[in-house]
C-alpha cells in the first residue's frame, strides 16, 4: 500500500516554483510567465509574442493560467485577458487545446492521449504549444464557430479581424 | 510565504536529475526510476509520483509518451505463508457470500418496491378510486350505460328493482390475467397468490401507461411551448391588453405618471397596457433600418430592441426605487430619466464604434432619426415612459419582444394593429348563450383566433415570420453550436453520473431509506396523478351525465345517498377506531394486572413472557382469552345501540373487500368507465372554455386581472395548445392509418382464401386488439410508401409541380407549430381532403385492380396461398434463401433505384405525348407548343422522315390557307404562372396559373405585385390541358398496375408452375415462397442478360483471341489449361466453402448434439438428411461468422478471406483460401468427425472381443456426446481454476501485500 503526500499543494508549489525557476533561466523566446502574485503560486500571468508570419505577428498577447491544487496531475486553465479571434479560443478568452485537456477518453476522438496533458508537459510546453496554436489553428475541434469559418472560407478577412485584434492590444 | 531566497539559490541544479512529476531530487528514501524508453529531463521519476498520476489518470500503466509498459513487482509481507491458511480462505470466502447475500437481497428488496409494491398500490389505488365514486353515485344495479340510457331511476319496487338486475356475468379475463397466463401458463394455484399476481400484472400495465402518457404530456407541452414563441394565437396578456385608445401619447403617460406618484405599485403595473403601444410608436423609427430587409438590419434591430430593453429595466429601477423613496418631486425623477437615457444612448455609440462602418451609418441614421424626440421639450417625458412600459413588456416572455417587432415588421404603417380584434366582444351586446360562448373560446384558442384577424394580415405576418426564422436560423445555429462545443469538455463523466444516479434513486446504492422514501414518493405521485388525470374526470364525467339523463331523481337522491354514504364510512371509521381504542386500552389494563400478579418486577413485564414457565403462560393465555371476550360484549352492548352490523364491519370492511377485489358486485363496465372518463374530461374542456371566454371578457374593462387568475388562464391556454396537437396528432397517426388500414383490407379481400368482411368482423370482436394493431399497421406501412412514392416523384418531376403537397423536407416546415397555427376546422378538412384521396386511391388503384384481376382471371390466380405447408423436404432451402441470398440480391438490384428509373422514363414518355414536358418536367420543348397540320396523308408519312425543325410556325387556323407549304406548325396553348418551389406558400388573394405570355406578362392586365411574381416560372399548357391531365394520372395508375402485375405475377406464376412440376399437387406450396423462388429465375436470367450485354465487346474480344488461337496450337492449348485452371480453383473455392464446410460444420453438429438429444428424447433410429445439416451448416458458418467479425474486427478469418477475394468474387485465390481456411478448417473438423470413430475401433481392437452388433452401435452413437462431456468437463475445469488462482492472488494481495516495487526500464 502506499501512501499519498501529505500536502498536495506542497507539491504543486515546489513543482510551480521549480518550473518558475527554469523559465526565468532560460525560458524559450516570445514567452514570459510567472505568478501574479508571489503570495498565491497557483494564478500566473504570461505573455506570448504573435508568431512572425501570421497576422497575430507583432503581437503581445496576455492570459492568465490557473492552477489546480493537485497540479501537475490536473492541467491548468489559460484565458487570454485581450480579445482574441481564433478557432480554438472561445469568445470569453479560454484556450482550447488538447495539452490542456485531462487524460482519458475523448468522446469525439479528436485527439489521442499522447496529446493531452500529463505531467511530463509544464508551462514552457504549453506556451510554446499555444504559440504554435497561434500560427496553425485546428479547426477540428473548433471552440470559436464564427472564427473557424472565417478562417476556413475567408483567409483574408480572418487576419485583418486578427490584425485589428493586435493593434487593439497593442493600445493603438 | 516568500519563496523567492529558494528560486535563485543556485543555478546548476537544473544538471541534477529531478523527478518528471514533481520536479524534485532523488533521495534516500524516494530513489529515480527510469521505468521506460524516456530519456532527457523526463528520464527519472518518483515511484510514488508515478503511482500518484497512474490512479489520478485511471489509465493502464504505460508511459503515455513511449508507450512502455511500466513493471511494478508485488511485494509481499516477509512473514506470507506459502499456502494461504485455511481459516483465512474460508472467512474470505464467508465474507464474500455474505456481501452477495447482502446485495441480492438488496436487489430483491428493490425489485419488491418497483415492481410489486408500486404496481400494487396503483392497482388498489385506482379500484378505491372507482369504488369510491361508484358507491357515492351508484342509484342502482343497472350498468351506467342503462342508467343513460334507459332513464332507469330508484326502484320504486323491490321486486322489480330485482327483476332489472343484471345478473353479473363472470367476468371477461382481465388483461393482467391473459398476459400472466401468456407468460406462466396456471403456475399457481392458490386463489389469493393468483390474485396478487394478477393484480400486480394490471398494475405494471396501468403504472407503465402513466409514466408513458405523462412523459408524452411533457413532451408536447416542449414542443408547444418551443414553437408558441410563434404562435401568433395563445392567449398572452400583453397582446390582449391594448384598447384603443384615441388621446395623444403624451397625455396617456402624463396620466400614468400622476396617479403613480400616490400609488407606486401600481403605477408600475399600469403602464404594461401601453407597452405594446409604446413598442409600436418605436417601431417606424427602427423601421428605417429594417425596412431594408438586410439580414444584418433586422438582427442589429433585435439587438438594438434588447439593448434597449435592458436600458429600460435600469430605467424602470430606478423609477421603482424613486417611488419608494416616495417624495413627490417629479421633475427631479424626469431629469433623471432623461439622463440615464443620455448615458445609455453614450453607451450605444460607443458599442458601435467597435463594430463595422456600414452598420455604423445605420445606427447614426437610427439616432439622428429618434434625436428630435429626445431634444423637444415637450415630449421629454414620453421617451422614459415609453421605456418603462418596454420594461414591462420585458418582464414577460423574452420572445416576446421578437414577436412585437415581428408584427411590426409586418405593418409598418398601421401603428396599432391589435386593437381591432379586442373590440368585438365589446361590441357584442347580446351575451352569449352558453354554446356560442364555448365557440367563441374554440375559435379563439382551438381554432386559432383567424377572426381576429383578417386573413391576409395573418398570411402577411406568417410570412414575415417564416421569413425572419430563416434569417435567425444562422444565429440561432451558432448559438447552439457554441452550446454544444462548450458542453464536449463536460460530457467525459456524465454518463457514468448518470448511471450512479439511476442506481441511487431506484436505491439499489445509498441509504435504504432512499428507497423507500423514493418508492413511497413514487407510490404517491403515481396515486397523485392517476387521481387527477382519472378519478376526478370519472368523477365529473359521472356527475355530468347523471345529472343530464334524468335530472330530478337525481338531485332528489343523490344528495342524500351521498351524506348516507360519507356517513356510513365515517361511522365505519369512527367504530374501527373506537373499537380497537377500547381494545386496546383493555387489553393493557388486563394485561398488566396479570403482570403484575405474576412477575417480580413491574418495571419489565415483557421479560415476563421469556422468564415464566408454562403455568404463568396459562395465565396469561386465559386473561386472553378474557379480554377478548369482553371485548365481544364490548361489541355486543355497542351492537345493542342501534348500530348496524359493526362486527361486519370490523371483520370486513367494505374498502378491505373491494381492494381484494370481486366481492362488491361490480357492475359498472370498462366501458361505461371510458365513457365517463371522457364525459368529464369533455365537461373540464367546456368549463375551461366558460372560464377563459368570461375572463377575455372581463380583460375588455382595462382591469388588469389578478395574478391568480392571469396564472390560471395560462395554464388553460396551455391546455389547450397541447389538446390541440394531441388531437391533431392522434388523427393524423392513429386514426388515419387506422382508416386506411381498414380500406386496404376491404380492397385486398381477394386475395385471401375465404376472407369475407363478416369473417374480418368477426375477427375483430374476437381480438380487438389485435385486429386494430394490424389494420393500424398495414395502413401506416401503405402512407409511407405513398409517401416514399411522393417524395420520388418530386425528384423526377419540375420543382413546383407537387407545390399542393407539404413537402417534409421543407426547412420551412414546421410540423407542430403548422398545427399551432392554422384553425382545426381547417385542418380536420385538409385531413378529410386528405382520407378521400387516399381511400380512392386504395378503393380504386389496388381494389380495383385486384377486384379485377379476379373477375378477369378466376380462381387460377387467386387468392394466394398463404398456408404454411411445412419447408420443401427436410431442408429449409427457402428459409436459406432468404437469409443468404436476400441481402445480396438487394444490395445488387437496389430496388429503389430501378423503380425510379422507370418511372422516370414513364414521365418523360407521357410527358412528350401528352405535350405536358413543360408542365411536369420543366423543359421547354418547341414542338410541343403547338401541332403540325399536314395537308395529306402523304405528308404525314413523310414527316417521318424530315427534321420537323424547318417547318415554319403559325399563329391561327386563318394563316393555313396563307401559306404554301405543305407541313405546317400551328400553335396553340397558353403559358401560365406556375409555382416554381414545393415550399411555395400559398396565399388566398393570389391565383395560381395566371395566363401570361411568355415573358412573365399577365394577358388580363393586371398589375403584378412583387409578392405575385415570388417563387413563379413560366410553363406552357397546351389545349384541352385538364383531360390531358386525367389522362396522365390514369396513365400513371395503368403503368403501376401492369408493372405492379409483371413484377409479382410473373414469379409468382412461374414458380407455381416449377413447384407443382416437382411437388405433391394436393399440397400447394406457399405462395410467398413460389414467388421467391420466381422472382430468383427472372433476376438470374437479367442478371445474365445484363452481363452479356454490358461485356459484350470483351466477351467478343476473348472470342476472337480464342479463335485466334486455333491457328497456334500451342497458345491454344496453354490457353485452354488456363481456362480449366481458373475454373478448377472457382469450383474448388466455392465447393470447398460454400458446401463442405458447412457440411462438415452441421455434420458435427449434428453427431455431438442433434443425434445424442435425439436418441435421449425418442428410441427412433436417428437419420443424418445431408442437405439439412449442410443447409443449417451454412446459417450456423455465416452466424459463427458475423458474430466473431462483430466481436473482433480484422480476425484472421477475416483477413483470410478478404485476400481470398481480392481480385473480386470471380477469381478467389485458391492457395490463400486453401492454406488459411479451407485446410485449417477441413483438419479441424476432420479430428472431431473422426476421431471419436478411431477409438472405438482402436477400444475393440486392442480388446479383442466379439461384441454384439448392439454395443458396437451404442458405443459409436455414445462416443460423441461422451467426448464432448469430456471437452466440456475439462473447459469447466480451466475455467474453475482460473477463478481459483485469480481469486487467490486477490486475496493474497488484500491481506500480505505491503507495496509495489517499481522497475527501471533497462535491468531485467
Amino acid at each position: 500500500m502506499y501512501k499519498k503526500p501529505s500536502a498536495k499543494g506542497g507539491t504543486a508549489i515546489r513543482r510551480l516554483m521549480t518550473e518558475y525557476k527554469q523559465l526565468i533561466n532560460d525560458g524559450p523566446d516570445g514567452i514570459s510567465a510567472g505568478p501574479i502574485d508571489e503570495d498565491n503560486f497557483f494564478e500566473w500571468e504570461c505573455l506570448i509574442q504573435g508568431p512572425e508570419d501570421t497576422p497575430f505577428e507583432g503581437g503581445v498577447f496576455p492570459a492568465t493560467l490557473t492552477f489546480p491544487k493537485d497540479y501537475p496531475l490536473s492541467p491548468p486553465t489559460m484565458k487570454f485577458t485581450c480579445e482574441m479571434f481564433h478557432p480554438n479560443v472561445y469568445k470569453d478568452g479560454t484556450v482550447c487545446i488538447s495539452i490542456l485537456h485531462p487524460p482519458g477518453d475523448d468522446p469525439n476522438m479528436y485527439e489521442s492521449a499522447s496529446e493531452r496533458w500529463s505531467p511530463i508537459q509544464s508551462v514552457e510546453k504549453i506556451l510554446i504549444s499555444v504559440m504554435s496554436m497561434l500560427a496553425e489553428p485546428n479547426d477540428e475541434s473548433g471552440a470559436n464557430i464564427d472564427a473557424c469559418k472565417v478562417w476556413r472560407n475567408d483567409r483574408a478577412e480572418y487576419g485583418r479581424i486578427v490584425k485589428a485584434n493586435v493593434r487593439k492590444t497593442l493600445g493603438l | 510565504m516568500s519563496f523567492n531566497g529558494d528560486i535563485i539559490d543556485d543555478s546548476d541544479e537544473m544538471e541534477t536529475d529531478t523527478c518528471r512529476i514533481c520536479r524534485g531530487e532523488g533521495t534516500a528514501e524516494e530513489p529515480l526510476y527510469h521505468p521506460c524508453k524516456c530519456s532527457g529531463s523526463i528520464k527519472y521519476v518518483h515511484q510514488e509520483c508515478l503511482q500518484e498520476w497512474l490512479q489520478h489518470s485511471q489509465r493502464k500503466p504505460t508511459c503515455e509518451l513511449c508507450k512502455t509498459p511500466f513493471k511494478f513487482t508485488k511485494l509481499y509481507a516477509p512473514d506470507m505463508p506459502t499456502r494461504i491458511p485455511f481459516f483465512l480462505l474460508a472467512e474470505k470466502l464467508l465474507d464474500r457470500i455474505r456481501s452477495w447475500i447482502f446485495l441480492y437481497q438488496r436487489l430483491i428488496l428493490v425489485a419488491f418496491v418497483w415492481i410489486i409494491w408500486l404496481p400494487l398500490s396503483t392497482r388498489y389505488a385506482v379500484r378505491v378510486y372507482f369504488w369510491l365514486s361508484d358507491e357515492m353515485f351508484e342509484t342502482n344495479n343497472n350498468t351506467l350505460a342503462e342508467t343513460i340510457f334507459l332513464g332507469g331511476g330508484l326502484p320504486v319496487d323491490p321486486a322489480a328493482a330485482n327483476a332489472t338486475v343484471v345478473v353479473p356475468e363472470p367476468a371477461a379475463p382481465s388483461l393482467g390475467y391473459t398476459i400472466k397466463h401468456m407468460i406462466f401458463g396456471d403456475l399457481v394455484s392458490d386463489p389469493l397468490i393468483e390474485k396478487l399476481l394478477d393484480d400486480t400484472f394490471e398494475g405494471q400495465v396501468i403504472t407503465g401507461l402513466v409514466i408513458f402518457v405523462v412523459a408524452l404530456v411533457f413532451l408536447i407541452r416542449e414542443w408547444v411551448l418551443q414553437n408558441a414563441a410563434w404562435n401568433v394565437n395563445l392567449p398572452d396578456p400583453v397582446r390582449a391588453v391594448p384598447v384603443v385608445d384615441e388621446r395623444p401619447l403624451g397625455e396617456q403617460v402624463m396620466e400614468n405618471i400622476q396617479p403613480g406618484l400616490l400609488d407606486a405599485p401600481r403605477r408600475d403595473r399600469e403602464p404594461a397596457n401601453d407597452a405594446a403601444v409604446a413598442l409600436r410608436q418605436d417601431a417606424p423609427g427602427d423601421q428605417d433600418a429594417g425596412g431594408a430587409g438586410h439580414e444584418a438590419g433586422v438582427i442589429d434591430l433585435v439587438e438594438e430592441e434588447r439593448d434597449r430593453l435592458e436600458f429600460a429595466a435600469r430605467a424602470r429601477q430606478l423609477v421603482v426605487e424613486h417611488f419608494a423613496d416616495a417624495g413627490p418631486d417629479r421633475p427631479n425623477l424626469v431629469d433623471l430619466l432623461a439622463q440615464h437615457h443620455r448615458e445609455h444612448q453614450l453607451e450605444i455609440l460607443r458599442r458601435q464604434q467597435n463594430n463595422e462602418g456600414e452598420l455604423r451609418q445605420r445606427h447614426n441614421l437610427n439616432d439622428a432619426n429618434r434625436a428630435p424626440i429626445d431634444v423637444e421639450d415637450g415630449q421629454e417625458e414620453q421617451q422614459p415612459a415609453v421605456e418603462v412600459n418596454a420594461a414591462d413588456a420585458q418582464m414577460r416572455l423574452g420572445q416576446l419582444n421578437l414577436d412585437e417587432l415581428m408584427n411590426d415588421i409586418a405593418q409598418p404603417i398601421e401603428p396599432e394593429p391589435e386593437e381591432e380584434p379586442e373590440q368585438e366582444p365589446e361590441a357584442n351586446v347580446e351575451e352569449p348563450g352558453l354554446w356560442e360562448t364555448v365557440g367563441a373560446w374554440l375559435q379563439e384558442y382551438i381554432i386559432g383566433g383567424d377572426n381576429q384577424a383578417d386573413a391576409e394580415r395573418l398570411a402577411g405576418a406568417i410570412d414575415v415570420v417564416d421569413n425572419f426564422d430563416a434569417m435567425m436560423e444562422p444565429a440561432a445555429r451558432r448559438l447552439e453550436d457554441e452550446e454544444a462545443v462548450e458542453d464536449r469538455d463536460g460530457e467525459g463523466d456524465d454518463d457514468g453520473d448518470d448511471f450512479d444516479g439511476v442506481l441511487e434513486f431506484i436505491g439499489v446504492r445509498g441509504p435504504l431509506s432512499t428507497l423507500f422514501q423514493n418508492g413511497s414518493f413514487a407510490t404517491v405521485m403515481m396515486t397523485g396523478t392517476l387521481a387527477l388525470a382519472l378519478w376526478v374526470p370519472y368523477l365529473i364525467g359521472k356527475f355530468v351525465l347523471m345529472v343530464m339523463s334524468h335530472p330530478v331523481t337525481f338531485f332528489g337522491v343523490l344528495p342524500i345517498r351521498v351524506m348516507a354514504f360519507i356517513a356510513n364510512q365515517g361511522v365505519d371509521i369512527f367504530i374501527v377506531v373506537l373499537m380497537y381504542g377500547v381494545f386496546g386500552v383493555r387489553l393493557y389494563i388486563e394485561i398488566s394486572e396479570q403482570l403484575t400478579n405474576i412477575t417480580t418486577t413491574k418495571y419489565f413485564p415483557w421479560l415476563a413472557f421469556w422468564l415464566k414457565d408454562e403455568a404463568d403462560m396459562r395465565v396469561i393465555s386465559e386473561s386472553w382469552a378474557r379480554i377478548v371476550e369482553r371485548q365481544n360484549d364490548a361489541t355486543a352492548l355497542l351492537g345493542g345501540s342501534g348500530m348496524n352490523d359493526i362486527k361486519l364491519v370490523l371483520m370486513n370492511p367494505a374498502w378491505l373487500k373491494y381492494i381484494h377485489g370481486g366481492v362488491v358486485p361490480d357492475h359498472t363496465t370498462a366501458i361505461d368507465r371510458v365513457v365517463a372518463v371522457f364525459a368529464g374530461y369533455l365537461f373540464l374542456i367546456v368549463l375551461g372554455a366558460l372560464y377563459l371566454s368570461r375572463w377575455s371578457k372581463k380583460k375588455g374593462n382595462r382591469r388588469m386581472s389578478m395574478a391568480l387568475e392571469r396564472v390560471i388562464v395560462e395554464v388553460l391556454g396551455q391546455a389547450g395548445a397541447i389538446l390541440k396537437v394531441i388531437v391533431i396528432i392522434a388523427i393524423e397517426l392513429v386514426v388515419f392509418p387506422l382508416f386506411c388500414g381498414i380500406l386496404l383490407d376491404v380492397a385486398l379481400l381477394p386475395l385471401f382464401d375465404g376472407a369475407s368482411i363478416a369473417s374480418r368482423w368477426e375477427f375483430t370482436l374476437n381480438h380487438p386488439f389485435v385486429s386494430v394493431f394490424l389494420h393500424w399497421f398495414a395502413g401506416t406501412c401503405y402512407m409511407f410508401h405513398f409517401a416514399l412514392f411522393v417524395s420520388m416523384c418530386r425528384e423526377i418531376v419540375r420543382p413546383g409541380l407537387l407545390f399542393f403537397i407539404r413537402d417534409p423536407n421543407d426547412p420551412n416546415f414546421h410540423p407542430i407549430r403548422d398545427v399551432l397555427d392554422r384553425p382545426v376546422l381547417m385542418q380536420l378538412r385538409k385531413i378529410i381532403i386528405s382520407a378521400f384521396i387516399y381511400c380512392s386511391l386504395i378503393c380504386i388503384c389496388l381494389g380495383g385492380v385486384v377486384y379485377g384481376l379476379r373477375c378477369v382471371v378466376g380462381g387460377g390466380i387467386l387468392p394466394i396461398h398463404w398456408a404454411w405447408n411445412g419447408t420443401m423436404g427436410e431442408a429449409p432451402i427457402e428459409l436459406l434463401m432468404y437469409q443468404v441470398f436476400m441481402a445480396y440480391l438487394l444490395k445488387f438490384f437496389k430496388p429503389s433505384g430501378v423503380v425510379e428509373n422507370s418511372w422516370e422514363f414513364f414521365f418523360r414518355k407521357a410527358a412528350s405525348v401528352l405535350r405536358l414536358t413543360s408542365f411536369i418536367l420543366g423543359r421547354e420543348v418547341p414542338l410541343e407548343q403547338g401541332k403540325l397540320i399536314f395537308r395529306s396523308p402523304i405528308d404525314w408519312m413523310l414527316s417521318f422522315f424530315r427534321d420537323p425543325q424547318g417547318i415554319e410556325p403559325i399563329r391561327s387556323a386563318d394563316e393555313i390557307n396563307e401559306t404554301a407549304s405543305q407541313v405546317l406548325f400551328l400553335r396553340d396553348g397558353e403559358f401560365v404562372r406556375a409555382p416554381s418551389s414545393d415550399s411555395v406558400h400559398l396565399r388566398k388573394e393570389r391565383h395560381e396559373f395566371v395566363v401570361v405570355n411568355k415573358d412573365n406578362r399577365r394577358l388580363d392586365g393586371k398589375e403584378d405585385t412583387p409578392e405575385d411574381l415570388k417563387d413563379t416560372t413560366v410553363v406552357y399548357t397546351p389545349p384541352h390541358f385538364r383531360v390531358r391531365i386525367a389522362c396522365l394520372l390514369a396513365g400513371i395508375w395503368m403503368y403501376a398496375t401492369a408493372c405492379g402485375l409483371f413484377v409479382t405475377l410473373g414469379p409468382l406464376l412461374l414458380g407455381r408452375e416449377i413447384f407443382e412440376a416437382v411437388t405433391d399437387p394436393e399440397r400447394p406450396m406457399n405462395d410467398v415462397i413460389s414467388f421467391t423462388f420466381g422472382a430468383y429465375i427472372f433476376c438470374a436470367a437479367y442478371m445474365v442478360g445484363e452481363f452479356l450485354v454490358t461485356n459484350r465487346e470483351h466477351i467478343r474480344q476473348k472470342y476472337l483471341k480464342l479463335v485466334h488461337s486455333f491457328s497456334h496450337p500451342q497458345e491454344f492449348i496453354r490457353k485452354i489449361i488456363g481456362i480449366y485452371i481458373s475454373a478448377g480453383k472457382f469450383v474448388y473455392v466455392y465447393a470447398a466453402l460454400g458446401f463442405v464446410i458447412p457440411s462438415l460444420l452441421g455434420l458435427t453438429i449434428e453427431l455431438y448434439i442433434v443425434i445424442p438429444l435425439h436418441l435421449y428424447y425418442s428410441a427412433e433410429q436417428p437419420i443424418i438428411h445431408v442437405i439439412q445439416s449442410w443447409a443449417l451448416g451454412l446459417l450456423y458458418c455465416r452466424g459463427i461468422y458475423k458474430i466473431s467479425s462483430t466481436i473482433r474486427p480484422n480476425s484472421r478469418l477475416e483477413t483470410a478471406l478478404a485476400s481470398t477475394f481480392a481480385n473480386g468474387y470471380a477469381r478467389p485465390n485458391a492457395r490463400v483460401a486453401s492454406n488459411k481456411i479451407i485446410k485449417p478448417a477441413v483438419l479441424f473438423f476432420g479430428v472431431f468427425l473422426l476421431a471419436p470413430v478411431l477409438i472405438v475401433f482402436a477400444a475393440q481392437f486392442a480388446l479383442r472381443t466379439d461384441v454384439s452388433q448392439d454395443v458396437l452401435v451404442a458405443s459409436y452413437r455414445l462416443i460423441y456426446p461422451a467426448i464432448l462431456l469430456l471437452l466440456l468437463i475439462i473447459f469447466c475445469y480451466r475455467a474453475v481454476r482460473r477463478v481459483c488462482s485469480s481469486w487467490n492472488t486477490r486475496l493474497r494481495d488484500e491481506v500480505y501485500l505491503v507495496g509495489m516495487q517499481l522497475h527501471n526500464h533497462a535491468d531485467d
